[in-house]
């Protein structure tokens, strides 16, 4: 016998034979039989236990320990200066960093959440007030009756703390006035227009105080720190060696393609290299790590590029005339003109609305009217009208609004960043956008897009976005060919095709980048590949149990 | 009998150090395949206890 291994696969062999030659025609033979068998599963129910525990232990002794790094340190800086940014984000309003424009959708987009959610966005409205240190009443809501009469019940709930009673409330409204939720949004609306000032002072205030706070001078300076701590997380993030075994033992990475004379490992090399490199040769296999490991960034950065490719054609088709337009003061005037006009027809039909609604709250009513229910009932009609009209010319002013911000940075040479930061100050309109060219209605949906796409926007280390235009019909990809060309590395237009051949060739690129880690590390491919099957076992095992 | 069993355990594991990586796993997968296969070769006994065989 050399080896345990090879005792036991002789032992297996001739207990098979034997059990095979085992007469079982009688019931003592079958008795005898399962005996024997019993004997033999006792037996190697024991191996197994033992072989079980020199593994784990083993298992145990390869893993490494995770090395504490300043992650959690670096992404809470990341998180303050992107707070710090969105306060002094030069290109929108109060109105935007208030976060009025995301609690818009919200309500804009009411069908899509229950009634608990409707209470929730209304009182993140009025925390915003609070914190701007106005304490709105039921007084304040009277855009319309019906607004009243449900404010009023959500301010006495939200005094006991117990909003049992209203669903019932807005039921009974709701079949008289589906309109509800537009007629609160305009109230809240009205409201923010009347308290501007203090919300101007508010953010003042706050910009102040985050840049004293966070040792920032300006704008710029906080984008140049922002950029510099993005950098140092992406260090920190990157894949370790304790991040590979994870892997491995998850089962999300196959350690056996790592094993140095796996056909994929060497056709991977091959395939990624244009004049191919000597593999032993440490200088320049560090250099093309090096190159590796940009292309990596590069390509997370252009698969998202790609993602959103839909959102940047729709704006380049939407604005594709203007921009031909190489004296835009005239368009841009009209817009501001445009502006002022439903601005004036706003101010105009509210206090139509005002009118209507101090008659109807107010108990002015004649005394033929008091008694005429139909006269109530006009006007309570008329109101909703008048509210309807009124919602709609909020809408046309808001697309005025970002019209004209568009405008004002409308050139030939406007790069896809600078688009991004534009979609990113503006909530509420890239959520529409997203909306329309990604045909989604789904609002769970909306919420991943719009978040993934604040991630993509936001991210200062991008580098490929700000070196391409808007309106230019440039190759991305030949640009990445090009630039990786030098680098000795190969790619080509078709790996860079779409979304699904970008993401294939990254895979390849983390292949490669942890076969250098697990090389510059403390352990082995063999013994991570042990680790994983370990794994594997213990998690049959739990199956079974 | 309990002693025996230790003595065995303490022999497979000292077997075993002499193996490498692969061949513990193959040795485990080995055992437990077979383990499978003697389950599977059980004769299942009828409930009624009589002579008929005999």
């Amino acid at each position: 016998m050399n080896n345990f291994l090879q005792f036991i696969e002789e032992d297996i062999e001739a207990k098979k034979t034997l059990i095979s030659t085992m007469p079982t025609k009688t019931k003592t033979n079958k008795r005898k039989y399962n005996e024997k068998i019993d004997t033999i599963i006792e037996k190697y129910s024991a191996y197994k236990a033992h072989v079980k525990k020199y593994i784990t232990v083993k298992s145990k002794s390869y893993e490494i320990k995770k090395t504490e790094n300043d992650l959690e340190k670096i992404s809470n800086k990341v998180s303050t200066l992107e707070h710090v940014r969105f306060i002094l984000n030069p290109t929108n309003t109060y109105f935007e960093k208030m976060g009025f424009d995301d609690l818009v959708y919200e309500l804009s987009n009411y069908y899509e959440f229950n009634f608990n959610s409707l209470n929730d966005i209304i009182n993140q409205f009025l925390k915003k007030f609070e914190l701007a240190g106005i304490k709105l009443t039921s007084k304040d809501f009277n855009y319309t009756y019906y607004v009243n009469e449900y404010m009023t019940a959500f301010f006495e709930a939200r005094r006991d703390e117990n909003y049992e009673k209203l669903p019932e409330i807005f039921e009974k409204i709701y079949w008289v006035n589906p309109e509800i939720i537009r007629h609160l949004e305009l109230n809240f609306r009205k409201l923010i227009k009347k308290h501007a000032k203090k919300f101007i002072a508010y953010i003042a205030k706050l910009e102040k105080e985050v840049l004293l706070e966070n040792g920032v001078n300006n704008y710029d300076d906080c984008l140049r720190k922002l950029r510099i701590v993005y950098e140092e997380l992406n260090e920190a993030d990157k894949e370790n060696i304790s991040d590979i075994i994870d892997l491995a033992k998850n089962g999300t990475i196959d350690m056996t393609v790592y094993f140095e004379d796996n056909k994929l490992r060497a056709t991977t090399y091959e395939s990624l290299m244009i004049d191919p490199l000597n593999l032993n040769d440490s200088e320049a296999m560090e250099k093309f790590y090096e190159s590796l490991g940009k292309l990596k960034l590069n390509l997370e950065e252009y698969v998202n590029y790609m993602k959103f490719l839909l959102l940047i054609n729709d704006f380049k088709n939407t604005y594709s005339n203007q921009v031909m337009n190489e004296n835009k003061g005239p368009l841009i005037m009209t817009t501001e003109k445009n502006l002022k006009v439903i601005e004036a027809q706003i101010a105009d039909r509210e206090e139509k609305l005002e009118k209507i609604n101090k008659r109807l709250l107010g108990g002015r009513l004649s005394l033929f009217e008091s008694k005429d229910d139909n006269a109530i009932t006009k006007m309570k009609i008329d109101s909703i009208k008048l509210a309807k009209e009124l919602y709609d010319m909020y809408k046309a002013y808001d697309n005025e609004f970002f019209k004209l911000k568009v405008l004002t940075i409308l050139t030939r040479s406007l790069t896809v960043a600078e688009l991004l930061h534009l979609y990113y100050s503006f909530d509420y309109f890239k959520k529409m956008a997203i909306k329309k060219v990604f045909n989604i209605t789904n609002y769970d949906e909306i919420i991943k897009y719009s978040d993934s796409f604040d991630l993509f926007a936001m991210n200062p280390t991008n580098i490929i976005t700000k070196g391409i235009f808007v309106f230019d019909e440039g190759n991305v990809a030949k640009i990445i060919i090009n630039k990786y060309r030098l680098d000795n590395i190969n790619l080509t237009e078709e790996m860079l095709a779409d979304e699904s051949e970008v993401t294939n060739l990254l895979e390849k690129v983390n292949y490669l980048l942890r076969i250098n880690v697990i090389e510059k590390s403390s352990t082995t491919v063999e013994k991570i590949w042990f680790i994983s099957q370990v794994e594997k076992i213990k998690n049959a095992e739990k199956k079974e149990n | 009998m309990g002693k025996n069993k230790k003595n065995e355990g303490q022999k497979v594991e000292f077997d075993l150090f002499t193996l490498s990586l692969a061949e513990l796993i193959k040795v485990y997968e080995n055992i437990n395949e077979f383990l499978e296969f003697l389950e599977d070769k059980k004769i299942p006994m009828e409930e009624k206890v009589g002579n008929q065989d005999e």
